[in-house]
């Protein structure tokens, strides 16, 4: 059952629905076993097995009413507690506008919750009055504190509320938890740190933050897809991640692939130049990724053009999807010539790859698909060609019709 | 009934001050933002939660605006667009809401004949600025 309220009675509940349970059962084993011993009466079994039935009714009565009590009570408890952010979010708008005083003394939590989803909604002076007014009412330092003691549970939501905040003050704590041994609090810290890390507006503690962050990650040996989506959450604030994580000294395979992924994703053309010796990567999966990059990019320098050539025939099919996709890159009649022969590769995925490849290389590969539909020797290569040009014909249409 | 609408009761002749505005929107936060950000600009604002909710208040409404974002609950926000620019024409001006990783969505609501978009977070002052340029276009 969901819970996000009442620990202890769920726990004392729970205890006294098993005991009510295993207590009259125990008994009632011990009377059966008595029984078969000769040393007890039907009457006396008879008894102790109603008791025991009435027992395990009264559990299950008990342990009903506690789930629907709990339903209605929280549901109630919810809309009360939407109510008062609502108000609040109206009360915080009406002082940033200057209509109301901004309250004095300690916020009550929901006031605080409407100041961290005003945070996320508005952005620009309002956003950086947000803020201030967290830090003024000591807000930041009393999700800090959550963040770092208590039951886990307490500590993910001050995490995430400092996420949501993104306090550049608060960047250090949020560092410090991706060095934590618990996972949860690890992830959820480096996606905090990420996204406060695109508020940073000072080149030099973005660096600085960037790099601190990038250590803490590599530390804890974090997997490709968690860098990545960091890499993603820091925004503006990637190129200096990325920076950190591409010139680090020796940098494990996945954090080279995130990163690599981060500068085709976000289309980081200054790294461009950073991305192309890892086309010849030993590890795959970041040869892949190089790959995937440079066709994001369409960047692909002429001295990298036998590096794609290659790996458009490698063993790996992977590689050779992305080869695909990064051989459009390539001058155009060897564009042409090559990716109609991957038409005919053992793959569907790498044919696939080599047919949009042609597709989007316009007017001169589309006509190079109708050619391969009546001259290519493989029957495969024709279907997928043919597949191919039938797909882009609603385009075509409308480009003719209008 | 502005000139050339073909389904005239969800739009009427903006005056040129307070206009009556739809937003759809499913977060709670950005619609009362929205609300409070346009009454105080002395609009008449009235939201809906989702695409079907939406659909409804044009069907029984009259506004001079509509304010969409584009990943609602119950559908997606672009074809509400095409909906809107099928039976009212022109004339309703849209403003797109969208997140910050957007772009193609964005793109995709100006082909289908959105009036201009506004970033998800945003300003207040911008949100105005638009809303302004919108209705007086």
């Amino acid at each position: 059952m969901w819970r996000r309220y009442g620990d202890v009675a769920f726990a004392a509940v729970f205890a006294i629905a098993i005991s009510l349970e295993a207590i009259p059962l125990c008994y009632l084993t011990w009377t059966l076993a008595a029984r078969l011993f000769g040393n007890a009466g039907g009457a006396r079994l008879g008894s102790v097995l109603l008791g025991a039935v009435g027992s395990a009714a009264a559990a299950l009565i008990l342990v009903t009413t506690y789930v629907l009590s709990y339903q209605h009570v929280s549901a109630q408890h919810e809309r009360v507690r939407v109510e008062q952010r609502k108000a609040w979010v109206t009360r915080w708008l009406s002082v940033l506008e200057g209509s109301q005083p901004e309250p004095t003394g300690t916020l009550e939590p929901e006031g605080v919750q409407a100041l961290l989803a005003l945070r996320e909604t508005l952005r620009g002076s309002e956003s950086s009055r947000i803020a201030e007014i967290l830090e003024r009412h000591g807000a930041v330092r009393q999700l800090e504190r959550s963040a770092g003691h208590g039951r886990l549970g307490g500590r993910l939501d001050a995490i995430v509320a400092l996420s949501n905040a993104r306090i550049p003050s608060a960047l250090p704590t949020l560092v410090n938890g991706v060095y934590d041994s618990n996972q949860l609090i690890c992830v959820a810290s480096a996606r905090g740190a990420a996204r406060t890390l695109a508020r940073v507006e000072d080149l030099f503690d973005r660096d600085r933050g960037a790099a601190a962050l990038a250590r803490a990650m590599e530390a804890q040996e974090l997997p490709y897809g968690i860098i990545e989506e960091v890499v993603v959450l820091a925004e503006d604030a990637a190129t200096s991640l990325i920076a950190v994580l591409l010139l680090h000294d020796r940098p494990r395979a996945p954090t080279v692939r995130a990163a690599i992924d981060g500068v085709g994703r976000l289309k980081l053309l200054i790294f461009a130049e950073e991305v192309v010796p890892f086309l010849s990567h030993p590890d795959d999966e970041v040869r892949a990724a190089a790959l995937r990059a440079v066709s994001r990019l369409g960047f692909l320098p002429e001295s990298s053009h036998g590096v794609v050539i290659a790996a458009l025939t490698d063993e790996v099919d992977f590689i050779r999807i992305h080869a695909a996709a990064a051989a459009r890159l390539l001058p155009r009649p060897h564009a042409l010539s090559l990716l109609s022969d991957r038409l005919g590769d053992r793959s569907w995925w790498v044919r696939r790859a080599a047919a949009d490849a042609l597709v989007s290389l316009g007017p001169a590969g589309l006509a190079q698909l109708g050619r391969v539909v009546h001259e290519h020797p493989d029957r495969f290569a024709r279907d997928i060609a043919e597949q191919a040009l039938r797909d882009q014909m609603p385009n075509l249409v409308r480009a003719v019709v209008g | 009934m502005r000139k050339g609408a073909t389904k005239g009761v969800a739009i009427r002749a903006w005056k040129g001050d307070m206009a009556a505005i739809l937003a759809i929107e499913d977060d709670w936060t950005v619609r009362t933002v929205l609300e409070h950000t346009l009454s105080s600009a002395g609009h008449d604002v009235d939201v809906a939660r989702g695409v079907s909710d939406g659909r409804r208040s044009l069907a029984d409404g009259h506004y001079d605006m509509v304010l969409l974002d584009l990943n609602l609950p119950d559908g997606n926000g672009l074809d509400l667009l095409r909906d809107i620019r099928r039976d009212h024409g022109a004339d309703l001006p849209v403003l797109v809401l969208s997140g910050m990783r957007q772009e193609e969505a964005v793109v995709r609501g100006l082909e289908l004949g959105a009036d201009d978009y506004v970033t998800k977070p945003f300003s207040p002052p911008e949100l105005l600025a638009r809303v302004r340029r919108c209705l007086g276009r």
